[in-house]
């Protein structure tokens, strides 16, 4: 009960006018930051870090802590209304979220999204407040073996977003790796299909990418079908609101992916874009209706969405219990703790404790915030979703391209995202899916970085693949989840014959 | 109409593409013999916010704005990627322009040598001061089968190919460290490659790797908290402090050849007016100065004070370069790649 003590300790420190502050400010900013595409946690958290160079470190870490998981609210906007991800994580969530939107529903996705995100952020939180140094400890047995066992494990999806021309869909997997091959290789640090070309050196932006794959495609589609109506309209207010039978099938989904989020988010370098993947595949094969999954289902939506916001609050517990990064985000701010003159490590929670408990405090208080925040939101984005083509469609482009440029400051990417876009463009008529191809990109290079680690390691002995249970885990699940059409099949047959 | 249409299209993309760049500045240079700021330096970084790169810019940028020290404000400008080669190449293209500065650590240099760039460090930028030597230590978990250098090199002599070596990047000073070793304690340990150190520190923790090469820097906060600790530095001396003062230098271990020490500082954009520079190699001087460099800074973050000016700092630099190559030639890291 100590901790409920410090606990409580931090919420009186956190509850200071200048730290409430600081907390609403994060998340306003955040969720801005979130929504708008292109921009994610970690460019907000770099942006604002030199700000608060000099501050009082708790109060810097309440606002850019609130920033973060502020913008996994904001980044389901733009995905579900726009099929525009707001950043990373947030691509799983264009999947089902876009197709509600289509259905005339975007009220009810935001909704889920909303809900579901706070749900898993809550958990996440509380799980962080109970057990924060022991959870920090088990990521540690994720080595890099491990680690390629649960990317090989979210790309076992594949199989299904394949979509029902099974070719295209090989095809556009193809893409994505051929896309994420680009850049400097990870394990000799020699260039690859980087053509001389300096900015292509840190590969393929994954902003200028996914904005120009599905914004700017999304745009090129509404200019040459031209027609002038709103991409959803009349959406009522009883059709915003979930339904009784709704929240019951999505609460145990987002509890679920809630604890399985922090999880993911503790593991270094997994974190809420590969817990949002992992989330999806796992409600698509477990879920009782797994079947809507794909359709344009709210359980679609919640379960990414609770399980990206654990992982945000996850990936706090190896920062503030040892010192050392659970995910990229988190690695800007552990610099952030060195700036600010504190002493990342191990007696973190000993010698500030103020820092560390009013910081987990000022997390439930976000959330609330957050949550406030994101449902204020919603009838303005609903309304706006309904304004004719005609005028979002310039707006978009605008956006696409600030988007693209504010990911690195340069012309290049810009191009990037108009010739991604056109690419997108062509996929889309030519029924090629997209997802497939992010998912590649996205866990494609994790997977070569985790696998040439674990050959490092054993001078290419692939024996590490199997040391310990948590490699044996994974394995057997990655089995399972292969075979497991050809087993439904075979017992078919048999109870058939 | 749909002609139009697609005409519309194409109209949009040409406006798209060419509005940033109307947005493109020229820049001054004035020189009367003495130089004097007419409008902000930038420092650029070639990493990301927070990494070290970072924090001695902006504490630099924090030590001159604060005291007034120049006419004109510095700011911190981030250009991560390509293992500091994006960074590194736009201040190339800022040639003779006094007002772009770069973050300087000897690591980015090695990298620009090693991985062959087109245009290397010396191309791209003049070192305007060496300001902070970083030095360089080997860690261990302090609950792991190894406590000291004597258990790793006895066991990496009695197992080639089995102690796992946790580092960050490649063809940097990190890497230099293991070529070392490599090369005169004749040590056959397996080089497993992480992003950054606090990867390494992590794998380091979690028993994935044997030993982490990392700055005092990296580390301190693990090393206080008892979970790891450093066997040997790579300096010339053993580090002052009592966290990383029982850790032996190479030299005491009758490996004189292994020392060698990273290092800080400022650089700039190639071929700046002379004044200019020397106006920053005085700048730098004064910084080297301050109470705030020494104690937040240098003690801050377990650095050692150095200051060398340009000229000298480039020669030394140079030769530094010259010495890591032979190495790599030498234990045959190119041939590897070919």
């Amino acid at each position: 009960m100590e901790n409920l003590a410090l606990l409580l300790h931090g919420f009186s420190i956190a509850f200071s006018l200048e730290n409430m502050a600081a907390a609403i400010f994060g998340a306003v900013v955040g969720l801005i930051i979130g929504a708008m595409p292109g921009l994610g946690g970690i460019t907000g958290v770099s942006l604002l870090l030199p700000l608060t160079f000099g501050m009082n470190p708790t109060t810097a870490i309440i606002a850019l802590a609130g920033l973060y998981y502020s913008t996994m609210y904001g980044g389901a906007f733009s995905a579900i209304l726009l099929n525009i991800p707001g950043d990373s994580p947030a691509v799983v969530t264009s999947i089902d979220g876009f197709k509600l939107t289509q259905k005339g529903l975007p009220g009810k996705a935001l909704n889920a999204s909303t809900v579901s995100s706070f749900i898993g952020g809550t958990i996440g939180i509380l799980i962080l407040t109970v057990s924060g140094p022991l959870l920090a400890k088990a990521g540690l047995a994720f080595g890099a073996p491990e680690l390629a066992l649960l990317v090989l494990f979210a790309l076992t999806s594949i199989g299904w977003l394949l979509g029902d021309d099974i070719p295209a869909g090989l095809l556009a997997t193809g893409i994505g790796l051929m896309f994420a091959t680009v850049g400097v290789d990870p394990a000799l640090g020699q260039s690859r299909y980087s053509f001389g070309q300096i900015s292509l050196l840190s590969g393929i932006s994954f902003i200028p990418m996914v904005v120009g794959f599905f914004g700017f495609s999304q745009v090129i589609d509404m200019i040459i079908t031209g027609d002038d109506g709103a991409v959803a309209t009349h959406v009522r207010i009883r059709d915003c609101i979930p339904t009784w039978s709704e929240i019951r099938k999505m609460l145990p989904v987002s509890i679920r992916q809630g604890i399985i989020g922090t999880f993911v988010g503790v593991m270094p370098g997994a974190g809420a874009t590969t817990s949002a993947f992992l989330s999806y595949v796992m409600e698509k094969r477990i879920n009782k209706d797994r079947d809507e999954i794909g359709t344009g289902s709210m359980i679609g939506v919640a379960a990414p969405e609770s399980s990206n916001n654990a992982a945000a609050a996850g990936a706090f517990a190896p920062l503030l219990t040892l010192g050392i990064p659970g995910g990229a985000t988190t690695a800007v701010l552990l610099g952030g703790l060195m700036m600010w003159g504190l002493q990342p490590g191990p007696l973190l929670f000993t010698e500030q404790p103020d820092f560390v408990w009013s910081l987990i405090a000022s997390m439930y208080i976000g959330n609330v915030i957050c949550l406030i925040l994101a449902f204020a939101c919603i009838p303005v984005l609903v309304r706006a979703i309904s304004v004719s083509k005609k005028v979002l469609v310039p707006i978009i482009i605008a956006v696409c391209v600030i988007a693209a440029y504010a990911n690195s400051y340069t012309m290049f990417d810009v191009v990037l995202m108009l010739i991604c876009g056109v690419l997108g463009y062509l996929m889309k008529i030519s029924n090629v899916p997209t997802t497939p191809m992010l998912l590649t990109f996205v866990l494609g290079p994790m997977l070569e970085q985790y696998v040439r680690q674990s050959f490092d390691m054993t001078r290419g002995n692939p024996a590490i693949f199997f040391r310990g249970g948590i490699c044996w885990c994974f394995i057997i699940l990655i089995v399972l989840v292969s075979v497991s059409p050809l087993l439904k099949k075979a017992y078919r047959k048999v109870k058939g014959a | 109409m749909n002609r139009l249409r697609i005409a519309a299209v194409l109209l949009a993309l040409l406006v798209a593409v060419s509005l940033p760049l109307m947005a493109q500045g020229g820049s001054e240079v004035s020189d009367d013999g003495t130089f004097k700021m007419t409008k902000e330096a930038r420092i650029i970084v070639p990493a990301n916010p927070g990494g070290g790169s970072d924090i001695s810019a902006r504490m630099i940028a924090d030590i001159v704005n604060r005291n007034k020290m120049t006419e004109k404000n510095f700011v911190v400008e981030n250009r991560p990627g390509g293992a500091c080669a994006v960074g590194y190449n736009y201040v190339g293209s800022q040639k003779g322009d006094p007002y772009t500065l770069l973050s300087l650590h000897s690591g980015n240099i090695i990298v620009s040598a090693v991985n062959g760039w087109e245009m290397q460090w010396d191309d791209l930028t003049d070192i305007i001061a060496i300001m902070a030597w970083d030095d360089v230590t080997l860690c261990v978990r302090t609950d792991g089968p190894f406590q000291t250098i004597e258990d790793v090199i006895e066991y990496a002599k009695a197992n080639p190919g089995k102690l796992k070596f946790g580092s960050d990047q490649r063809g940097n000073t990190s890497q230099l460290g293991f070529e070392l070793m490599k090369k005169y304690i004749g040590l056959d340990m397996n080089y497993v490659q992480y992003d950054s150190s606090g990867d390494v520190a992590s794998a380091l923790l979690g028993g994935h790797v044997d030993v982490g090469i990392l700055n005092p820097g990296e580390c301190i906060g693990q090393v206080r908290g008892g979970l790891l600790k450093p066997i040997v530095t790579f300096a010339p001396e053993r580090i002052a402090g009592e966290l990383f003062g029982d850790a032996p230098t190479f030299v005491e271990l009758g490996y004189p050849e292994i020392t060698y020490r990273e290092f800080r500082g400022l650089s700039g954009a190639k071929d700046m007016p002379e004044a200019a520079l020397n106006y920053y190699v005085d700048l730098c001087k004064r910084i080297t100065e301050t109470e705030e460099w020494n104690v937040n800074y240098l003690e801050a973050n377990n650095l050692q004070p150095a200051f060398m000016p340009h000229e000298e700092a480039m020669q030394f630099t140079q030769e530094h370069v010259d010495q890591v190559m032979q190495t790599f030639e030498e234990v045959g890291y190119f041939d590897l790649l070919k």
